[in-house]
């Protein structure tokens, strides 16, 4: 996929910017508080209606003005976002559509400087990450993890209420979390297989992802979940809350026996990072067929120059991507087909 | 500000389940410009509705006697009971002309959310009209959410044994508090081929 025109009103830091071409490669450069990041995220919300930052709609909105419009081409179609007095309106060619219909036309993956928070945080950083990007590719996942936490807070809310009361609620949890892990397991072997890729290629080590959960999976998901809640029970009970299911489970990335969070530079953080981002930007091809744009915020900064050489080589030829940097020299190499932009109080300059 | 009879009444009146402040105001204005007549009626039902209308003392309906006429039509199919969570609910099916059969209103879902037990709803009169009368069906037909499905799996499980056949509406379809926004023929669909719990 790619995008071609993008014109962007009263959004963030811009009042009005009108670009009629892309390239492939597209670099924005500017000073910190430009507008850079602001660029990527119209592209962002435009194409997944969540800005890249946790903000409401409201604070998109330039300051002093009361709405926002995005238009953008995507190889041939047309796709506006508007958003006043608290209603958006999202056309397709000239349609009222939805999130649905998005994800068919401009898929969009972005790697962001808090990526590392991923590998390096807690862990609901990580099943937050895998939630948002099966939900992305997955609409029956959406549902599940909706109806999953629903059944969850019930649960634990029946804990305090009345504990006699509880297994009211295991069929519940029992059916929409073991959908919820089949989803998971095979994501994290495309996440697992990218991740090693990039890791041999890179540093020349094994590198694998381990999926963690606080039960046994023995025989089918369901089965191990029911036994699970059933010799947990007196546990539940004392700790009255819900102890297993997909709200407790994790993933942690193991490097020559050691746990990632303990032993790697921050360049390697970085990396690991940027491996599971290309990971979902694999996901989104094997379930759509569409290739992803790529939106880079900043974060290859910190990779050294032979291997974010090598990270460009391999994503450089397949892929539309956006990048963000204050330096254009941080880049040195030349692409084929490359614009550069700068990025100056919330204007774009176009390419000379 | 508004004077204070126009602000009691967009108080009172945005209140309602989809009326806002906006929608209350315009109507005020509205009413303003109609006769007297006009509000004079519309008072007059807004107190009837209330103060003449009571509960099926058999199976929860909103009647205005009692029992209701359902319950008291001897045409009607004794040996199905339809479990529904409100007495709009009935309504509805009633519309579509698909069911024969009698209700039961449980009076909502099971929500510990909000405070709901199993103790809360019209549960022990269900389990004694299902087990004493002539009951041999019971088509439970609440809303597909998290609360109405752990509901209706209770009520299955309450009757287990019993010698009943226990039913869903046919799902993808949305029925219970959803059912005002099927439409009427997916909804009949969906009464008419019910299927038997697992
Ligand atoms: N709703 C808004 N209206 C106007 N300016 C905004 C709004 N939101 C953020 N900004 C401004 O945008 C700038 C940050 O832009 P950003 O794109 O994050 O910078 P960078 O180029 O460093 O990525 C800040 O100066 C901030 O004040
Ligand atoms: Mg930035
Ligand atoms: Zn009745």
């Amino acid at each position: 996929m790619k995008l071609d025109y993008i014109k962007i009103t009263n959004f963030r830091n811009f009042s009005r910017i009108i670009l009629p071409r892309f390239s492939r490669i597209n670099m924005l450069i500017g000073e910190n508080g430009s507008g850079k990041t602001n660029f990527l995220e119209a592209i962002q919300t435009l194409t997944t209606l969540s800005p890249l930052r946790p903000v409401g709609f409201p604070e998109l909105i330039r300051w002093g003005s009361d709405f926002f419009h995005l238009h953008g081409e995507f190889d041939g179609h047309t796709v506006e976002l508007g958003f006043s007095e608290k209603k958006r309106l999202l056309k397709i060619d000239g349609d009222k559509s939805n999130k649905a219909g998005l994800a068919r036309i401009a898929p969009v993956v972005a790697f962001m400087p808090d990526d590392i928070d991923i590998i390096r945080g807690a862990p609901e950083n990580r099943r937050m990450f895998l939630d948002r990007a099966l939900s992305a590719i997955d609409p029956q996942y959406e549902t599940a993890l909706r109806r999953y936490y629903r059944t969850l807070r019930q649960r634990n809310a029946q804990f305090k209420l009345n504990p006699r009361d509880v297994t009211i609620w295991d069929a519940e949890l029992i059916d929409w979390g073991s959908m919820i892990i089949m989803k998971r397991l095979p994501y994290i072997r495309i996440l697992n297989d990218k991740i090693r890729e990039l890791y041999r290629e890179l540093y020349g080590r094994e590198i694998r992802i381990r999926y963690m959960n606080p039960f046994r999976i023995e025989g089918s998901v369901e089965e191990s979940f029911r036994n699970a809640v059933k010799t947990g029970a007196r546990e539940e009970l004392r700790r009255r809350c819900t102890l297993f299911g997909p709200h407790r489970d994790n993933f942690c990335i193991q490097m020559d026996d050691k746990k990632s969070d303990t032993f790697v530079s921050q360049g390697q953080l970085r990396s690991l990072a940027f491996a599971l981002k290309l990971g979902v930007v694999r996901s989104i091809e094997d379930s759509s067929g569409g290739r992803p744009i790529l939106l880079v915020d900043d974060v290859l900064l910190e990779i050294d120059e032979v291997r974010r050489e090598k990270i460009l080589d391999m994503i450089s030829m397949d892929y539309q991507i956006f990048f963000t940097m204050t330096n254009g020299a941080l880049i040195s190499r030349v692409f084929a087909d490359c614009s550069v932009f700068q990025v100056n109080g919330g204007e774009i300059a176009l390419p000379r | 500000m508004l004077p204070e009879n126009i602000e009691r009444f967009v108080r009172e009146f945005s209140r309602l389940p989809g009326i806002g402040r906006k929608t209350s105001e315009r109507l005020s204005f509205f009413l303003l410009s109609q006769p007297d007549e006009f509000a004079g009626e519309l008072a007059d039902s807004i107190i009837r509705l209330k103060s003449d209308m009571r509960l099926c003392s058999v199976c929860g309906n909103i009647t205005d006697k009692d029992p209701c006429a359902i319950c008291s039509d001897t045409s009607r199919d004794e040996t199905v009971i339809c479990v529904v969570e409100t007495a709009i609910d009935i309504f509805y099916i009633e519309e579509t002309a698909s069911y024969k059969g009698i209700y039961h209103v449980l009076g909502g879902v099971i929500s510990p959310l909000n405070g709901v037990t199993p103790d809360d709803l019209a549960l022990k009169s269900l389990l004694m009209r299902a087990t004493a009368g002539a009951a041999l069906e019971v088509v439970v037909a609440l809303s597909s959410t998290t609360e109405g499905d752990a509901t209706a799996l209770y009520i299955a499980q309450m009757l287990q044994d019993k010698g009943l056949k226990i039913t869903l509406p046919a799902r993808g379809i949305p029925v219970g508090t959803d059912i005002q926004y099927a439409g009427k023929g997916s909804l009949a669909q969906a009464i008419r081929n019910r299927e038997e719990m697992k």
